[in-house]
Formats: C-alpha cells, structure tokens, sequence
C-alpha cells in the first residue's frame, strides 16, 4: 500500500504548501480505514474536508494530530518531512483541533482551560503557575477577535456556542498554523455560526489554514476555499469549492447519484392522536402551545437554538413536568410522570444527543435495539435470547445498519448506524406518536435519506410525527405543516409548500408579524 | 478466537493455579481440603453475584459485611427468643424456629438493602457513600444489639445442632450453586439483568427508553441485601453463632471477586460466571498460601496484585479494540 495515488493537482508553485500527506495508510484489526490518501493545505485557505461517515476523515485528522501512527505515508509542513508522534507534538508544530465533544473542564475558567497542560510558569522547576501572564494572553486573543467571553468565566456556564469559542481562543493562543474543526457548528445557532465564520475568515487573513469537516454542505460554499473528499478510505476528489456544485460533491461522497434527496410522499392524514393544549412547562422555557398532529402527518417545528423546543419534546415525554396546560394522546387527557409512561401511552423520543440520551453505549447494538419494547418480547419474566436475536436481525438487514454483528458495542458505528439504531428502537416499540429531535445531526447524506425515507414510511403507516429540525430545507421539504417556534411560543403555522425559508427564518427570529409584510430588515 | 481467549481467562488463570497447587501444595487436591475451599468461598460467591447486578448497574455496595454480621445477630436473637415460645406451643419444634430465625435473618439482609436502595434512589445519594453509612450503621447497630443481648460480648452461641445444617459439608456449595445458577438466569434471561446493564452502560439513555431506573435500582440493592443476609445465615451456621464481628473487610473480597472477574465498576459489563470465577481464585489463592506456609500478609498482597492485573488488563483490551 505504498503512494500510488496521489493528488493530481500540482503543487509546485514558489512556495512549498503548509501541510502536504501523501499515500497515508492506516488499518485496524479487520478494517483499512486509509488507503493511501493524500491532502495538501495551502496557508491562509479554509481546506474542506467531506465524506460520509465511515470514509475515514476522523482517522486521517487522528494521523495528522499525532493520535495514530500511519502504516505508510509522509507527512510534510512547510515541504519539510515530519513525524508527529503524540498530540502534544502536533501542538508543538502548530497544529491544533477543535473537537466536536468539547475538550473543556467545565469547572475550570475560560483562561484556565486555554492553558490546560501549557500554563505559563513562574517557577519552572516547582510548576508555580503564572497566573498574571495566563489571563492576559488570554484576554489578548479575546480582545483581537472582539469575543464575546470572559477570561475567569467558568467554562461550564457557557452556552455551547461560547464553549466552542473558548476552544477557538484555545487553538489561537497558541499560536496554530493549522486548526482542524470538526462539525464546528452542529451546536451553534445560525448567528453564531455566522460569527464563526467571521472569526474563521479572520483566521484566513493572518495565514492560518483550516481545515473543516461538516456535514452541512451548505456551509462549505459560505466558508470553504478547496474541498477534499474522501469515501471507503480512499481520496477521490480535490477542488476549488467554487468550482464544484452540490451535486457533484453528494455524488464523490456517496460513489452514486443521489436523484431525490428529500423523498417526500404525502399520505392521507387519519385521525387526530396527539393535541396539546396551551402546553405551559415550568421556567417559561415553554409557553401556551397548541396544536395538533393527526395520523400520517409529519409536523415540522422550527426555531432557533434555545427557542425551547427541546424542552418541549422533554416536557411531553414525561422527562420534565408539565407546570399547566393539557396533553391528549388520541382524544384521551394524558399525563405523563415519566418517559416509561409516554411509552406506554405510544410515544418515542428520538433524542437530540444520541450519545446522552439515545444509545446504550458500550452495550451491544441487539440489546439497543430491544431496550424501549422489551415488553413485547418478554415472554412472563422470561426474556427470550432467540427471538430477540431474530428481532435485532430483521431490523439491521431492514434499516441496512452496517454493524458486523449484533454483539458490536453501539459505541462503535458510525454516527448514521447509530442514528439508525435508535430509529429501530423506537420502531421496535411500536411507537405511534413519534418525536424526533434533529434526526439528520451529524449524519451523513446517504443515511440522511434513508432516515427521511423511514420518516415517509411510518407517516404511511399511520404514525403521528413531529419532527425537530434546525435544517431548514429539510424541514420544508419532508413536514406537512411547520410551526415556526421563537422564545418558547409558536408564532405561526405554515404550509411548506407555500412558503419560502425566509418566511420560515423571519418567524422564528422576529415572532409573527402580520402587521410587516415588508420585512423590515 | 481471541475475543474468545481474553474471555475465558480468568478461567484459565483458575486452571493453572488449580494445577499448579496440585503439583506443589501437599494436601491441596484432597476432597477435604476442596470442600474446605469451596465452604469458605460460599459467602463471597453469594454475595458476589448480588455485587454483580450491583456494579453492572454502575453503582457500589459496601455495606455487605455489616450487614452480613448484623442478619447473624438477628438471627441468633430470634433462635433464642423464639425457641421458649414456639416449643410452648407446638411442641419441641427447632425446625420451624431455625426455618423462621433463617428467614428473620435474611430479612434483615433485605432490610438494609431496601434502606441503600432507598437512599440511593430517593434522598439521590451516591451508592458509595449510602453504603458507606450503611456499612457504618449496621456494624453499630449489630455491636449494639449483640451487646445488650450477652451483656457486652460480640459472640451470641446458638446451641441447637439444627442451626448448623447450612454451614455443614457441601450444603453452602448447593446454595451457592443454586444462587449463582438463578443469578445468571436473572442477570442474562429476566428484566432486572437487563436493565442493570442499561442503567450502569448509560442511566440518561435507559430513562429515555423507558426503564424506571429508580425502581430497578432498589430492586439489586435488595437483591444485595437478601444475598448478605442469607451469606449470614451461613456464617453464623458454620460458626453456630450470631456474631457482630463478622464479616470484617467482606466488602472489599466481594468487590474484589467481581472486579477480577470482569466487571468495570464504570457499569455495564460483568458476568456470573465471572464473579463464580474471580472468588473461586482467592479462594485456592488463600488456600494455597496456608498450604504452603506463606503469611497472611503475602495473600493479601498476590491479591491486591491480581486486581490490579485484572483491571489493567481489560482496559488494555478494550483500547486495543476500541479504535
């Protein structure tokens, strides 16, 4: 598996690129995650980084940090060949990564945590910490980039976007060359990520590469310069963003055309199942909602992060009390004291946080897939091992979740397995009134359109959904009816087919406004 | 093929020093010493496989001991104080008062593990520290009630032959058997065991999917207590006593057995089998050392070693799969 493949656009111009990998191999037991795969930053670009999950952007971004060691490959910076052995090596050399799971102690403060493990020091030899010098610097990179954060903040009390921040400001004090941001802004709101970008494009003028992994494709056009994208381990494509359509990356990532990738069907609706009525929780987080959602319709709430509708999914799950306000699972007055009694009732929540809320971890995918309708298959106390393997079986070949075997820990598929695996939970608990908390988070677009695709099957079948969604194309394209949601309230209820995302955006930022239909901006 | 090896070795670990001590301990494959072994790893096995169900479900008891010590001074109480009334009524009957002071003793067993589980699941204490106080609790109360009982001793002496059936010949390995045989059916084939791992794998998730987690948690605290009470009943069988001074370090053992055996005190993961297995090694690891004249001291260190072993062992596994 030597560097047969190579990148084919040449890189010989006065100066050598910042970063150059070539032929970079990497296997694990039964699996050969990189096969040969080369990518070359230039200094001051914002390096997009795409392939579906499983392709091996994580492991090749594992290489370059220092985490794995490579079977085979070069790794060079600044045309010099190096060997990054341990993270701390990485850093050394100026390349730094803002992870997806934060890497933050949340007791700590801001500037606490941007020197975690370099703190200045004041008495070499004894580890006296510097403190003075520790928050100025801090507070010096905060100042330049006009952050929004303070330096003795406890990082805990930050809002997830700030965190995020923090993470940055970690990366810019020390000075990186190059910083890796995986999913950057899969937490944040669309201000914030408009922020981010603004600090990324700050980055750019002072000659730091980026290289950005997102699922959001759209975001790459915004921010990207060059993409790079890898499928099954192997590199396949290389190019100017500008230069590359939509279309044509969708098809370099998932190897085939993609010709619907919102495959809506719009059934019949049958009778009403789910109504809330004036819905108020406790903390104002929720405030007077109403509405309802009939058999075979997919309800889309929209909102901006924080806008509460999380808690509304909490609150009628049974995990969060319900301070007033009334809740009818078809046409009977529920009360659910917690998700044990929504389930019973015929609800299911598809989390936001798969890996908090959703999935068994360290648990094998069978037992996964079981955990919300072990009723059914309990026979008296018995719990029958056969049948449940029989059940797990049907539900891999059926969702086509690529897991080895039902004995694979959940922990390690990848996300859209897992996503998927959730999904069969809930349809093994023969869920009626479904709520999914953002589906498509951090999946990739092939699995995207299967989970859609299992979306319009269960509407078919008779289902109630109300579907969570911050991806506002998605939204419009698979709901039937959209309640825009904005600081715990809904301010409407539109039809997506005769509305438009601007429409939707200016409900969930300003409220309704009938009044101004010259969207005063 | 090695997923299999790294499972079964703890067993093989077993095996060897099984042989080993054959060949060079004199006096070791001999069906006394054997039945000597497996009677004095009873009490571990049983509590053993309440401490699984515990530590699967990511929680920690450590007032087994106490309590143990505690259920055999209740139970020596009742002997004594039911013997007067029940031979009054019915005639010289020691079956039923042994058959009733047995049940008095792993009810209390019971008792304590409802009182963890409780503080556990209602006043949301961590399980190490409820059973901390716990341990604390029922070792004073046990001391206190033995006190008042002999007029200051720790040993209260049940002098009636029929109370030591349990501790006699292989009558604690049946029961063991019998435990560890219902444990796995419990932990591999009933709701509790699979909701034990759900809750220790990832509480947040097993209560989005619909466990009562508080219910299930009570219930292997309980499950726990019942065990030590009836590891007391042996105990205090074997030892034809209610004492308040057994059971001493117990906690730790137990703990121990689980551990080497497999379990991640993180939750989620261990086995019966396991557990039958790690107790069984410090039971022939003891064994071994009285047989061979090595001090008490030495046994205590091979087995802190052993743990250490164990432990690092299957971290070093799961990181070299867990890529």
């Amino acid at each position: 598996m030597a560097s047969e493949i190579r990148n084919p656009q040449s890189e010989t111009r006065n100066a050598p690129p910042l970063l150059e990998m070539r032929g970079i191999s990497k296997s694990f037991p039964g699996v050969q995650a990189l096969k040969g795969v080369s990518l070359t930053v230039r200094a001051g670009e914002v390096h997009c980084l795409l392939g579906e999950n499983g392709a091996g952007k994580s492991t090749l971004m594992k290489v370059l940090m220092g985490v794995y060691r490579p079977d085979a490959g070069e790794i060079r910076l600044d045309g010099r060949p190096a060997t990054i052995a341990h993270p701390r090596q990485a850093l050394d050399l100026g390349i730094t990564m803002v992870f997806q799971e934060l890497n933050l102690i949340p007791v700590l403060s801001v500037a606490e945590n941007v020197f975690l493990g370099d703190e200045p020091l004041r008495v070499k030899s004894l580890g006296v910490v510097d403190w003075r010098t520790l928050r100025r610097r801090t507070e010096e990179v905060i100042a330049r980039f006009g952050f929004p954060l303070r330096p003795d903040a406890p990082v805990g009390r930050l809002s997830r976007a700030h965190q995020q921040l923090a993470e940055i400001v970690k990366a810019l004090v020390a000075s990186s060359k190059i910083v890796v941001m995986d999913e950057p802004t899969s937490s944040l709101s669309l201000e914030e990520t408009k922020q981010l970008f603004d600090i990324i494009r700050r980055l750019k003028t002072e000659g730091v590469a980026v290289i950005y992994i997102s699922h959001r494709l759209e975001e790459l056009r915004e921010i990207g310069d060059r993409v790079t994208i890898l499928r099954d381990g192997q590199w396949v494509h290389t190019g100017d963003v500008a230069a590359t359509d939509l279309a044509t990356m969708i098809r370099h990532m998932v190897g085939r055309e993609l010709t619907d990738m919102y495959p809506k069907e719009r059934a019949p609706f049958g009778a009403e199942r789910l109504r809330l009525e004036r819905l108020t929780c406790r903390g104002g987080r929720v405030r007077n909602i109403s509405f309802r959602v009939r058999a075979g319709e997919i309800v889309g709430l929209a909102g901006l992060v924080g806008a509460g509708r999380t808690e509304l999914a909490e609150a009628l799950f049974g995990v969060t009390p319900i301070e007033s306000g009334r809740v009818f699972v078809d046409g009977v007055e529920r009360r659910f004291r917690s998700p044990h009694d929504a389930i019973r009732a015929g609800l299911g929540l598809l989390t936001e946080d798969r890996k908090r809320t959703g999935l068994l971890l360290n648990l094998p995918v069978g037992h996964n897939i079981t955990v919300a309708g072990l009723d059914r298959l309990m026979r008296g106390p018995h719990l029958p091992l056969r049948e449940e393997r029989r059940v797990g079986e049907d539900f891999v070949r059926r969702l086509n979740i690529r897991t080895p075997s039902l004995r694979q820990l959940a922990v390690r598929l990848s996300g859209g397995n897992q996503q998927k695996v959730v999904l069969a939970k809930w349809l093994y608990a023969q869920s009626q009134i479904l709520i999914f908390d953002e589906p498509t988070l951090g999946i990739d677009v092939g699995a995207k359109v299967e989970v859609y695709k299992l979306l319009c099957e269960l509407a078919r079948q008779g289902a109630a959904i109300l579907m969570i969604s911050s991806d506002l194309p998605e939204l419009l394209a698979m709901s039937d009816t959209i309640l825009p949601m904005r600081r715990g309230e809904l301010t409407g209820r539109l039809d997506p087919r005769q509305t438009s995302q601007e429409e939707v955006l200016r409900h969930m930022a300003l409220g309704a406004d009938p009044a101004s239909h010259g969207s005063p901006r | 093929m090695k997923r299999f090896l790294s499972k079964s070795l703890p067993f093989l670990f077993l095996a060897t020093l099984v042989l080993l001590l054959s060949w060079r301990a004199p006096g070791f494959a001999t069906v006394d010493n054997i039945g000597d072994v497996l009677r004095y790893t009873a009490v571990f096995v049983i509590m053993g496989v309440g401490m699984t169900f515990v530590i699967v479900s990511g929680g920690i008891d450590l007032s087994v001991g106490s309590v143990l010590a505690f259920s055999s001074v209740v139970a020596a109480w009742s002997m004594r104080s039911l013997m007067p009334v029940v031979s009054s009524l019915a005639g010289p009957s020691v079956g039923l008062c042994v058959g009733l002071s047995l049940l008095a003793g792993m009810a209390t067993g019971a008792a304590w593990g409802l009182v963890n589980g409780l503080l556990i699941t209602r006043v949301k204490l961590p399980p190490f520290i409820a059973t901390l106080a716990t341990m604390g609790m029922a070792r004073g109360f046990a001391h206190l009630l033995a006190r008042a009982l002999t007029g200051g001793a720790t040993t209260i002496e049940i002098t009636q032959q029929e109370f030591k059936f349990l501790g006699q010949g292989f009558v604690p390995t049946g029961v063991t058997i019998l435990v560890v045989a219902l444990g796995y059916y419990m932990l591999n084939h009933m709701r509790v065991g699979r909701y034990s791992f759900a809750i220790g794998s990832n509480v947040e998730a097993a209560r989005y999917s619909g466990v009562r987690v508080e219910r299930y948690t009570l219930y292997v605290y309980l499950l726990l207590g019942l065990l030590s009470g009836l590891a007391g009943m042996i105990e205090a069988s074997m030892l034809g006593a209610g004492d308040s001074t057994l059971g001493d370090a117990y906690e730790l053992r137990t703990i121990a057995a689980v551990v080497i055996g497999g379990a991640s005190l993180s939750g989620g993961q261990g086995t019966i089998i396991g557990t039958l297995i790690g107790a069984l090694i410090m039971g022939v690891i003891k064994d071994g050392c009285i047989l061979l004249n090595i001090s008490f001291f030495w046994q205590l260190v091979v087995i802190s070693l052993l743990i250490i072993v164990a432990v690092a062992f299957d971290n070093f596994q799961r990181r070299r799969t867990g890529a």
